[in-house]
């Protein structure tokens, strides 16, 4: 019953009503901070992005077109903040703020989740940035292939090569690979 | 995720990281606090809104109703007429609850006086009982609901009392009855209106007009037995909702609940003059192998597991900040004064081949109608008059002009002015006169929200409300619950130890990223002496708060080793990327980082003297001289010197269009700029093609972009763009400014400066969860059909924010190791 009402339709309404604006970003938030934890590997700057998404989101209402894409034209912002923000990765807060986890010693699964987290945000930036933005799209934020080829402005063939080459290009780059190959 | 052509390892990673990519949750206090920060951020610029929008999320799909305004809610009829499912053997209809009093939610909580739990830092009190519960119970098939017949809304109207006309199509109908109303929609839900005219259908898609009157049983049980509502149930407030949850229990006395505080079951809002709308929702199920039962735990086992929970699996989380409706203003139109009114016409068909019913914003429309059909729902500028018919307005329409748009929804102070009209000061400095202001108006009211439509220097309002100041917010914590094993075989949940899944796997390489797990006899120096590394780097690297505390079978991330040979760089060239912390103290932290594509960092941060003066090029190219070292793991790079390749290099605004191409084997964007320029749009390093486009071809656009001179690519001057944005036709400009060469500020992240709340549990039950079947929930999906017993855990934080948590009662034996699915509450 929550999406009998399309995002289009809230957006435009979002324009003049903040309810309307806060049940999109309810709707998005979680895609949004998935994204941009994937590329930061830390919390506080997962947090600052996708603070600085929403408020330009906000801001940029108004070039949003009703075509249907509002989770690609919502992850264009979020691409460019990132693209604008990047920071050394020498400055992580950890992450069991992100699995809500209060602070204290560490359970074996946040641990492990943490440490794949950050393992998954340092291959990200050995890899070209391109496959690393289809990867993060389609696996974090959970954009469709058309959808991140909206906002790529490429083909779906040509993201879903983008995505396939990344995907390996990150094997080879965690530990994660060590799991995947068993 | 449906992968496709993907190499069979590709696909496995690329479960793995979706895996990942779930696991992860914003922090709901982060959420919580950014909703509020952009409800302030928010300024309505004169575009355009329905009618307000509900205060929660789960209401927002009415406003979608609109244009279908008799067809609201949610109901589910065919359940109604009840055929409950037989007790399962064994089972014996026992209600246990007793109604309880209405939670306050505004007020400050009590002082608590029950059992103290430290919850992850959270102060915990528990201040309900922990009620005793059978050691086993049945499960339930929940069985979705058939599209309604005529014969059957006919059915449902009469066990309620109405004989009158049916509107509608198969699947969705409407019966009006005097001052009654009863809509069914496709879904098979209901919403019952006893008196319509107290319930104007456009004021119900804001805020509530309920109240929780103390006596509301004292209503609520005659009208239940009046129309023909015979189950067992308990009556419980919502205050979220706004009114009273009358609930049916199971065969076994509980209550069938869902995510985010609803339940299965009659809602019941009241006004002073009694019940003003009842929704229905009696969900049908069967037993499971019946008369199988399940163990359970014991709610102190649950509890335990609250208080040992990590956002792990088996539990639901969620809470919400909202307080009630927002009051709100409704305007009131004098009868038989002509009047042109702007809303939404809707023609309903009879279902009996009669007239159809006409209204417009809800009120029912007479008068020059005969010519109206579905073609012509809408929203329309109506003239004509209202007039009183059986205690409630109806509209008298005389002619009729469709319009394009919807409902202005404009923020802003309402003041009362000497020469004594009102009006209304909008945040964007706007003035506009409130006709007909409402008399019990305390002015001048700030943050008001006022629905209607402009008429020139007057803003024709519809309503008034204070939702900018009032409450909402919700989120949500908790993955979900474990898929069912009923198979009777139970299936291996892994041990941390085991981790299949995430597993750590010993040494590894050198390189980097490497992991390593914990076996007996290890300490932190040993492991740290084992990999060329210091303990801090390795305490660092991996968080550990308290480094006494390692565990075997825990994996540790091995940080890059400190034998890292120092590297030279002889003008790197890089962009310079400054951000600036603000202390407590009123003074300044800046972080400068140099983002390259020549060495094995692409972000490396600098140190050295005289950096400050860096901050003039923010985002701009320079050269580095200096040596690269490795600090507790993370690279840094000495400065000694560096220079502005390009002193006069500065952001500009350039309008053009943009063209998608292949240049080089890669997806680009050509930018042709308005003096006829063609560029290539880059990332704003440069590094990278930039293929993104920010309309659709053809469309104006507006970037900011910085040109390198001498950076070129495929032929074509390079452009890095920093922001884009589309020229919206005939529309106004929007103004890009540039931004790219600004430093970003913010506070320096206090370490505790949030101090949580206490937490009140006020209510401890056992109840049978079922996922929300009117929810996003895939109900092909079996683990989406079941309702099976669940602990409840609700109360309050100290801050008034409700919250509850789920934990799935039954046995590990019967569970599966994987999440089922449902939808996350907010």
């Amino acid at each position: 019953m929550t999406e009998s009402i399309s995002d289009d339709q809230l957006a435009q309404q979002a324009r003049a009503n903040a309810e309307a604006f806060a049940e999109l970003y309810r709707r998005h938030v979680t895609r949004v901070y998935r994204y941009h934890l994937a590329h930061t590997g830390n919390v506080k700057d997962a947090e600052d992005l996708t603070s600085q998404t929403f408020l330009a989101a906000l801001e940029g209402l108004r070039s949003f077109r009703r075509d249907g894409s509002f989770a690609a034209w919502l992850m264009g912002i979020a691409s460019r903040r990132r693209a604008l923000f990047f920071r050394g990765h020498q400055h992580e807060v950890p992450l069991d703020a992100a699995l809500n986890i209060p602070a204290g010693p560490p359970t074996d699964k946040s641990a492990m989740l943490r440490i794949q987290i950050e393992s998954i945000a340092r291959a990200l930036r050995r890899i070209s940035p391109e496959r690393a933005e289809a990867v993060t799209l389609v696996h974090f934020s959970g954009l469709t292939y058309a959808e991140a080829a909206h906002l790529l402005g490429k083909t779906e063939a040509a993201v879903k090569m983008l995505v396939s080459r990344g995907l390996t290009d990150l094997r080879e780059r965690t530990s994660l690979a060590l799991e995947v190959e068993k | 995720m449906t992968q496709h052509n993907l190499h069979p390892q590709d696909d496995e990673m690329a479960k793995e990281l979706e895996s990942i990519a779930k696991a992860i949750l914003p922090n709901p206090a982060f959420v919580l606090e950014l909703e509020e920060k952009l409800k302030a951020a928010h300024k309505p610029k004169g575009g355009f809104a329905f009618p307000a929008l509900k205060n929660f999320i789960p209401a927002l799909g009415w406003a979608a109703g609109l244009a279908a305004l008799a067809f609201l809610l949610i109901w589910v009829i065919r359940n109604l007429a009840p055929n409950p499912p037989q007790p399962a053997a064994g089972g014996t209809p026992a209600p246990q609850e007793t109604p309880p009093e209405p939670i306050i939610v505004t007020s400050a909580v009590t002082q608590p006086s029950g059992e103290t739990y430290d919850w992850h830092g959270t102060t915990l009190i528990l201040q309900a009982e922990l009620p005793t519960a059978p050691s086993q119970l049945p499960i339930y098939e929940y069985q979705p609901p058939a599209p309604i017949t005529l014969e059957e809304a006919r059915s449902l109207a009469a066990q309620m009392g109405l004989n009158g006309a049916v509107y509608g199509n198969p699947g969705a109908y409407l019966i009006v009855d005097g001052n009654q109303r009863l809509s069914i929609s496709a879904e098979g839900r209901f919403e019952y209106l006893p008196d319509y005219p107290r319930y104007p259908a456009w004021a119900r898609l804001g805020n509530s007009p309920a109240t929780l009157p103390a006596n509301a049983e004292e209503q609520i049980e005659p009208f239940l037995q009046s129309h023909g509502f015979t189950f067992e149930h308990v009556i419980r407030p919502s205050a979220l909702l706004g009114g009273y949850f009358v609930l049916p229990l199971t065969p076994d006395g509980y209550p069938v609940c869902h995510e985010y505080f609803r339940c299965a079951g009659l809602l019941v809002t009241l006004d002073e003059q009694g019940i003003l709308s009842v929704e229905g929702s009696l969900v049908r199920y069967a037993p499971v192998d019946a008369p199988k039962t399940y163990e359970i735990i014991s709610a102190e086992e649950a509890l335990q597991i609250v208080l040992a929970a990590n956002g792990q699996a088996g539990m639901i989380e969620g809470m919400n900040a909202a307080s009630g409706p927002a009051p709100t203003w409704y305007r009131s139109y004098p009868p038989e004064q002509a009047v042109t009114y702007y809303g939404w016409l809707n023609v309903l068909p009879s279902a009996e081949g009669g007239a159809p019913l006409v209204m417009l914003d809800g009120y029912p429309v007479t008068g020059s109608i005969a010519d109206l059909d579905r073609g012509n729902e809408g929203f329309a500028a109506a003239r004509g008059r209202f007039r009183t018919q059986n205690g409630g307005l109806v509209f008298e329409l005389e002619s009729y002009e469709p319009l394009t748009g919807f409902v202005d929804g404009l923020q802003g102070t309402i003041r009362k002015h000497p020469d004594g009209t009102t009006a209304l000061e909008t945040i964007e400095g706007e003035t506009l006169l409130l006709p007909d202001p409402p008399a019990n108006l305390s002015l001048p009211l700030e943050n008001a929200f006022v629905l209607g439509m402009r008429q020139g220097e007057t803003f024709d309002w519809k309503s008034i409300d204070l939702r900018m100041t009032h409450g909402g917010g919700g989120g949500g914590g908790g993955l979900g619950f474990y898929r069912l094993n009923l198979s009777g075989t139970p299936v291996p949940f892994p041990t941390p130890e085991a981790a299949p899944q995430f597993g750590g796997g010993g040494g590894g390489g050198r390189n980097g990223g490497q992991t390593y797990t914990v076996q007996a006899g290890d300490t932190l120096t040993k492991i740290a002496d084992q990999f060329g590394v210091t303990v801090e780097a390795l305490v660092q690297a991996n968080g550990l708060g308290d480094p006494s505390a390692l565990q075997i079978g825990q994996t540790l991330v091995i940080p890059v080793p400190d034998s890292f040979t120092p590297q030279k760089v002889e003008g790197l060239r890089g962009v310079v990327n400054i951000t600036i912390y603000k202390q407590a103290d009123g003074g300044q932290r800046a972080e400068y980082n140099l983002w390259n594509k020549d060495t094995s960092f692409p972000s490396l941060p600098l140190t050295g003297k005289n950096l400050d003066a860096l901050q003039a090029w923010q985002n701009r190219p320079v050269d580095v001289w200096g040596t690269i070292e490795m600090k507790d793991g993370a690279p840094m790079l000495k400065v000694e010197r560096y220079e502005i390749p390009f002193p006069d290099l500065q952001f500009q605004i350039l309008r053009g269009k943009q063209q998608s191409v292949t240049l080089e084997g890669q997806a680009a964007t050509l930018f042709t700029a308005t003096d006829g320029q063609t560029y290539v749009q880059m990332s704003p390093d440069g590094f990278w093609v930039d293929g993104s486009t920010a309309g659709l071809p053809g469309d104006e656009v507006a970037i900011e972009v910085l040109i390198v001179p001498g950076e070129t690519f495929g032929g074509y001057p390079a452009a890095r763009v920093f922001a884009a944005t589309m020229v919206p036709q005939g529309g106004p400009t929007h103004e890009l400014t540039i931004t790219a060469n600004q430093i970003p500020m913010y506070d320096e992240p206090q370490p505790g400066d949030f101090t949580p709340p206490t937490a009140v549990i006020e209510r401890v039950e056992l109840v049978y969860y079922l996922p929300d079947p009117n929810g996003n929930t895939d109900i092909a999906d079996p683990d989406a059909r079941y309702l099976q017993p669940a602990w409840l855990f609700s109360g309050h934080y100290s801050d008034g924010t409700e919250f509850f948590i789920l934990v799935q009662a039954l046995k590990p034996a019967y569970l599966q190791p994987e999440v089922a699915p449902y939808t996350p509450p907010g």
